[in-house]
């Protein structure tokens, strides 16, 4: 589904050149729930940003599904942005003066629904996630769990192919983090490819594969054995 | 902090409570620039401030004005020539308007313009001290003077009593025919430097025998700055130095609105929103505070101008500021936008 080859990524300029991503490949396949996980300055978030077209790549190809996504274009980045991908964030990235349905209804605004599809879809992905009655409740109302419950509601109620984590359970207790977790595994159940970046081994190992990252280029992989329902994926 | 159960931003109240200042500030100079127009008009018996005035002697056609005017049309706009009349009872005034001249504070109705001014029907403008004496007739107003009636096309008068309250001002052709062509007028230009060559027009134009007796060189009695300084321009510039004083302040709040907003950018951004939703969504959230703050600003300047009579607000002043503040905001919105998506936030 997913097939990067030899990606870079540098921030700055001149003197003060950062390479993020030093030429990393790997591939993905539809239906994987996949971690990456690496020290902080690794590269991971940059490489989630770059698979869910947050950023451009300077230089390397990134294949979705065989075509050739095309960095150049921001329209093109974009639009594959707001078709494949779901992303969920660390620190949730809600907006506070939206109540929790208006958040969650965001990424089907200006998309042709209509107002009662909207609701239709915005709370049936509520009730999915178990945070049908927090529809009116503004985020600085909710417990952190929750707010990644509507994070996560977000980030699936446009039906992405794909949704991209950065460190999901990192502003969370042991717990709530482990339930965030069902959650993805729950996705990935139904169909999602999830990919996790992760520095919690804990998290990485509930995955079906841990992709290690290690100064912009891809140290290995391992398999984890958990039970995902499409196993097969390689670096 | 939340309104009616509705969570209001931070940045949101503040560009609100910047828009209002704003619009006040505006709403307060447009009103005094108006006042200031009014009370240099009254000064001026009704001028402009740069007019000349000339006399017609030994014209034999009492028609001749019908050969010159067209010939002054052509060439030039925005001017005006009055006939004062000498009256025992009304300070009447005979009046031709080509364009877009100083007008009088109107109480209802209209000024003259080109095709009231210059017509071969009688029109009036009335002081509104000679409103009692307007009868109605088919739906239309006259004036009656000296046993010709004027049809009234507007009433003009100021709260405060002035000359402009007592005068009555009537058609071209109506003065000509009351004053007769060798009589005194006043040429009057929207910009000062067509006096002289309108006044020039028209000394060329008026042939033998006719003549007309008009100072023609340019006076020159105060130099650069001191010209600056014995004007208006004083008072102007200290409202222009207001204007851009509020309006940077305005900018920073708009550039920290953008920053507040952040989290809402990100989350757009996201969501996959294209360039033009994003463009639509923020001039939307911005618009609609800053209508809000314009709608404040409107409401204190009722206040104050309830409490502090000399300040005065009429619906003009109201659509030029809601204009003037309209175009401020979106240009400090398009330059925030633009700053701001420079920096990818």
């Amino acid at each position: 589904m997913i097939r990067i080859e030899n990606i870079v990524k540098t921030f700055g300029k001149k003197d003060a050149v950062v390479e993020a991503l030093r030429g990393i490949s790997l591939s993905v396949r539809e239906g994987e729930m996949v971690a990456v996980m690496g020290k902080s300055g690794s590269g991971k978030s940059t490489l989630l940003n770059i698979l869910g077209g947050m950023m451009s790549a300077d230089g390397g190809t990134y294949l979705y599904n065989g075509k050739d996504v095309n960095f150049k274009s921001q329209k093109e980045l974009v639009k594959f942005r707001r078709n494949e991908i779901g992303f969920v964030v660390q620190y949730f990235a809600l907006v506070d003066d939206l109540n929790v349905f208006r958040n969650v209804a965001l990424p089907l605004k200006y998309q042709g629904y209509s107002r009662k599809k909207i609701t239709k879809k915005v709370m049936e992905t509520l009730a999915s996630l178990g945070i049908e009655d927090k529809a009116k409740a503004y985020p600085f109302e909710l417990s952190g769990g929750q707010q990644q419950r509507v994070a996560i509601a977000r980030a699936v109620v446009k039906s992405p192919r794909i949704i991209l984590a950065d460190e999901p359970t990192g502003a969370l207790d042991e717990a709530t983090g482990e339930e965030v977790q069902k959650i993805f595994r729950t996705l990935n159940e139904n169909g999602k490819t999830v990919i996790i970046v992760t520095h919690d081994a804990k998290v990485a190992e509930k995955c079906d594969r841990i992709i290690y990252v290690k100064d912009g280029i891809v140290e290995g992989s391992s398999e984890t054995g958990q039970n995902g329902c499409h196993k097969g994926g390689s670096v | 902090m939340k309104v009616f159960g509705k969570k209001i931003p931070r940045g949101n109240l503040l560009i609100y409570f910047s828009f209002t200042v704003v619009s006040l500030c505006i709403l307060l100079i447009v009103s005094a620039v108006r006042a200031e127009n009014v009370t240099k008009l009254i000064k001026n018996s009704l001028y402009s401030g740069h007019q000349k005035s000339f006399t017609i002697i030994n014209s034999e056609d009492e028609k001749q004005w019908e050969n010159v005017i067209p010939d002054i049309e052509v060439e030039y706009e925005h001017f005006a020539i009055y006939v004062p009349m000498r009256s025992s009872d009304v300070a009447l005034r005979g009046v031709y308007v080509n364009g877009d001249i100083e007008q009088p504070p109107m109480l209802s109705g209209e000024y003259f313009d080109h095709s009231t001014a210059w017509t071969d029907q009688r029109k009036a403008v009335l002081g509104k001290n000679h409103e009692k004496d307007v009868s109605v007739r088919d739906g239309k107003k006259y004036y009656r003077y000296n046993d010709t009636d004027y049809e009234v096309i507007g009433i003009m008068g100021t709260k405060e009593e002035s000359r402009i309250n007592q005068m009555v001002l009537i058609d071209f052709k109506s003065a000509i025919g009351i004053a007769g062509i060798n009589t005194r007028y006043v040429l009057d230009t929207k910009n000062e430097a067509n006096i002289y060559d309108i006044g020039q027009k028209i000394y060329d134009l008026f042939t033998y025998p006719a003549e007309v007796l008009i100072g023609l060189q340019e006076q020159n009695d105060s130099t650069g700055l001191a010209a600056y300084l014995s004007g208006d321009m004083i008072m102007d510039t200290m409202y222009v130095m207001i204007l851009i004083s509020f309006s940077l302040s305005t900018v920073l709040i708009t550039f920290i609105w953008f920053r507040f907003r952040r989290q809402l950018f990100y989350a757009w951004k996201l969501s996959g929103y294209r360039k033009c939703p994003v463009c639509l969504e923020i001039a939307k959230r911005f618009y609609v505070i800053a209508g809000a703050g314009f709608v404040a600003g409107i409401i204190l300047m009722f206040i104050i101008s309830n409490i502090v009579p000399d300040v005065d607000i009429v619906f003009m002043d109201v659509c030029r500021a809601f204009g003037m503040t309209l175009g401020l905001g979106t240009l400090i919105l398009c330059f925030c936008y633009v700053v701001n998506n420079n920096k990818k936030l």
